[in-house]
């Protein structure tokens, strides 16, 4: 649809470096942090691709809820046998410019590449309506079907998780 | 759009039924007092459940093969008899759970409730008609499983085998839906059949990205059959959950996924000469593998139900065998398979159950001598041993047989010599468990209670197949020969 270029090529390095930060990472929150910001950078290749809806759904839902709820899980976890890298003062300084310059060069070669497609009045209408047509109309049934799955793994989980009354 | 949902409902009053059965176990189970210890009601309604769901299926045999509900789901008689089979599956498991006093009697409603759940997965299984319903399938199948394979919590091995069940099934799902996801961004579509036209015209870049997808795709389907790359789970967590939890993984899941194998292969694999090549060169090595390591580990095992797992694991090999000659024949023999297959199982299962309920646990001593105390079980434990390995006249020899047949018949020399030996490795371990109960003295003379009047009788009724099977197979293999493939 889109020619392949400089913005597609940042949008895909960006969610590829961190996405190889969270795998390779030894401290649980760089790996969370990281992990939120390679859903943005999916987020950025959806819109690249066209689709607004699954953009903001990216962000609102991967991005909002999803990462968030990693982040508390390990606060409320005990951390304190990992061992975190506690960086120098100058090293920390010189990643942290490093990684403000990267984050804003690659926001500035985005918005100037897409100023056509920002502009609010240029939205693709389609986009939602396409989405809940499918959704309710041809795969009506493999969406309620999964409701039977959530339905499942609730009882199985309360099952699972059920005190026992020993005999 | 929602006229033409409503008329489609019809064809699925059989998955609406069971799984009203499944809210209504739920809402019964709520009712009753925590003290109180009997959940009859619950018992009856599920097998009532089943049985109205068994019947529903056998009156939608008339109707012609279909696709509904806009292509996610398909009708046929070929998915109705897997569905049939499970139904019966899930039917014996509940009630030897009923019986069962490995399952507290607090969580028999739950496991009636569990087992419903996974029998609806199985039934959208052997019915997917598009990727998704499949996946959703394999996912409800998988999900309340893992429940079950946990169910004694305070157990060791139990509680090992639902960690491993879960771990191993999140992997191969996880690859299954990467395989899923390339096959859509090749082909565009995931209609099973948009893809079968698709695939006619796939050029070689294609084909490059759509054969290790098909790869991927397989290791899901694989891992519900317990086939071998993917077998690692299934003797644990045969061994670490209860025994009717055992009989229920043996039979339900297997059929589903063996279902799922055959439409997909028949859907996807018949069209493209180079696809088709490899998904039987992958389905033939698969096949030898199986059928050696699950004998030959078989044979060195101490616990039955763990020889039983193994057995179950070559069981599949022999299938996968009917499956890759992707004819009317082989489907035929496929399906005459997994009936003597069910009731074989149901009968060792029943027996095992029983036995290692008495004393603990379900090692080959505890059955020394059962001949001089139980005769009428013995033999038909010795029965059921000599069909499993497939020993004429009974339903397991001619099962064999008309695999080998349509095996012979397509040329595949090497896989048929594979089949015959592992026949023959068989006979070694199934027979051990004969020789411990006839010549072996009994270690102790005490009564075991599960041998009522009223279990030996259900044995016995459940065992008559196993005989009758074997003779008039002629029969029954035409009324199997009726369970056509609906490939549109």
């Amino acid at each position: 649809m889109l020619d392949t270029n400089l913005t597609d090529v940042s949008l895909c390095l960006f969610a590829a470096v961190f996405a190889v930060v969270v795998v390779f990472n030894k401290n649980p929150v760089v790996a969370a942090f990281s992990l939120l910001l390679m859903f943005i950078g999916f987020g950025g290749i959806y819109f690249r691709l066209g689709s607004v809806f699954l953009t903001t759904i990216q962000i609102l839902v991967y991005a909002g809820a999803i990462a968030i709820l990693f982040v508390f899980v390990l606060m409320l976890m005990n951390l304190e046998e990992t061992k975190t890298f506690i960086p120098t003062k100058n090293f920390s300084l010189f990643a942290g410019i490093v990684a403000i310059l990267a984050m804003f060069g690659i926001l500035t070669i985005i918005i100037f590449n897409n100023t056509d497609y920002l502009a609010t009045d240029k939205l693709p209408e389609v986009s939602m309506n396409t989405l809940f047509t499918k959704l309710f109309e041809t795969y009506l049934v493999p969406f309620e079907l999964s409701t039977l799955l959530l339905l499942g793994a609730t009882v199985a989980v309360v099952f699972i998780s059920k005190k026992r009354i020993p005999q | 759009m929602p006229v033409q949902y409503l008329a489609n409902l019809s064809l699925y009053v059989p998955e609406l039924v069971v799984v009203a059965t499944m809210m209504g176990v739920l809402f019964l189970e709520s009712t009753y007092r925590e003290n109180e210890k009997n959940h009859h009601f619950v018992f009856f309604l599920t097998l009532f459940g089943l049985l109205v769901a068994a019947v529903s299926v056998v009156a939608n045999f008339t109707v012609l093969p279909t696709e509904f509900f806009t292509h996610s789901l398909i009708h046929d008689s070929f998915g109705n008899l897997s569905k049939l089979l499970m139904i019966f599956g899930t039917m014996a498991s509940v009630y030897l759970s009923y019986q069962s006093r490995e399952i507290d009697q607090d969580l028999k409603s739950e496991f009636s409730a569990i087992a419903l759940g996974v029998l609806v997965g199985g039934m959208l299984l052997s019915s997917a008609h598009n990727m998704l319903t499949l996946y959703l399938g394999v996912e409800t199948l998988s999900v309340l499983s893992y429940a079950l394979a946990a169910m004694r919590k305070n157990d060791e091995k139990s509680a090992e085998a639902g960690l491993k069940y879960v771990l191993y099934g999140g992997v191969t799902a996880g690859l299954m839906l990467f395989g899923i996801s390339h096959i859509f961004g090749a082909l565009g579509t995931i209609q099973f059949t948009e893809i079968k036209l698709a695939l006619e015209k796939v050029d070689g870049a294609k084909l490059a990205i759509l054969i290790p997808s098909f790869l991927l795709f397989f290791a899901g389907i694989g891992y519900k059959i317990a086939c071998v790359p993917f077998h690692m789970w299934s003797p644990d967590v045969y061994e670490g959950s209860p025994t009717p939890v055992t009989a229920f993984f043996s039979l339900v899941p297997k059929v589903a996924g063996v279902a799922a194998l055959v439409r997909v292969t028949f859907s996807f694999f018949t069209v493209n000469v180079l696809l088709n090549h490899t998904w039987i060169a992958l389905l033939s090595t698969i096949a030898a593998l199986t059928l050696t390591i699950g004998n030959v580990t078989a044979i060195g095992q101490r616990s039955v139900k763990r020889m039983l797992a193994f057995s179950s694991i070559s069981h599949v090999g022999m299938i996968i065998l009917g499956v890759l000659v992707t004819s009317d024949e082989g489907l035929r023999s496929v399906m005459f398979y997994l009936i003597s297959y069910l009731f074989m199982t149901i009968v060792a299962f029943y027996i095992v159950a029983l036995v290692s309920e008495q004393y603990g646990n379900d090692y080959f001593e505890r059955f020394n001598g059962l001949a001089s105390r139980y005769p009428l079980m013995a033999i038909l434990l010795t029965m059921v041993m000599f069909s499993l390995s497939g020993v004429p006249p009974l339903s397991g020899f001619v099962a064999k047989f008309n695999i080998f047949a349509v095996v012979i018949e397509k040329r595949y020399y090497v896989l048929a010599l594979f089949a015959a030996l592992n026949s023959v490795v068989s006979l070694y371990y199934y027979l051990k468990i004969v020789r411990l109960m006839i010549f072996k003295e009994a270690e102790s003379s005490e009564e075991i209670r599960g041998f009522g009047f009223v279990n030996q009788a259900l044995i016995s009724i459940c065992s008559v197949p196993v005989v009758l099977l074997g003779i008039y197979w002629e029969r029954v293999l035409m009324w199997a020969q009726g369970a056509k493939l609906f490939v549109p």
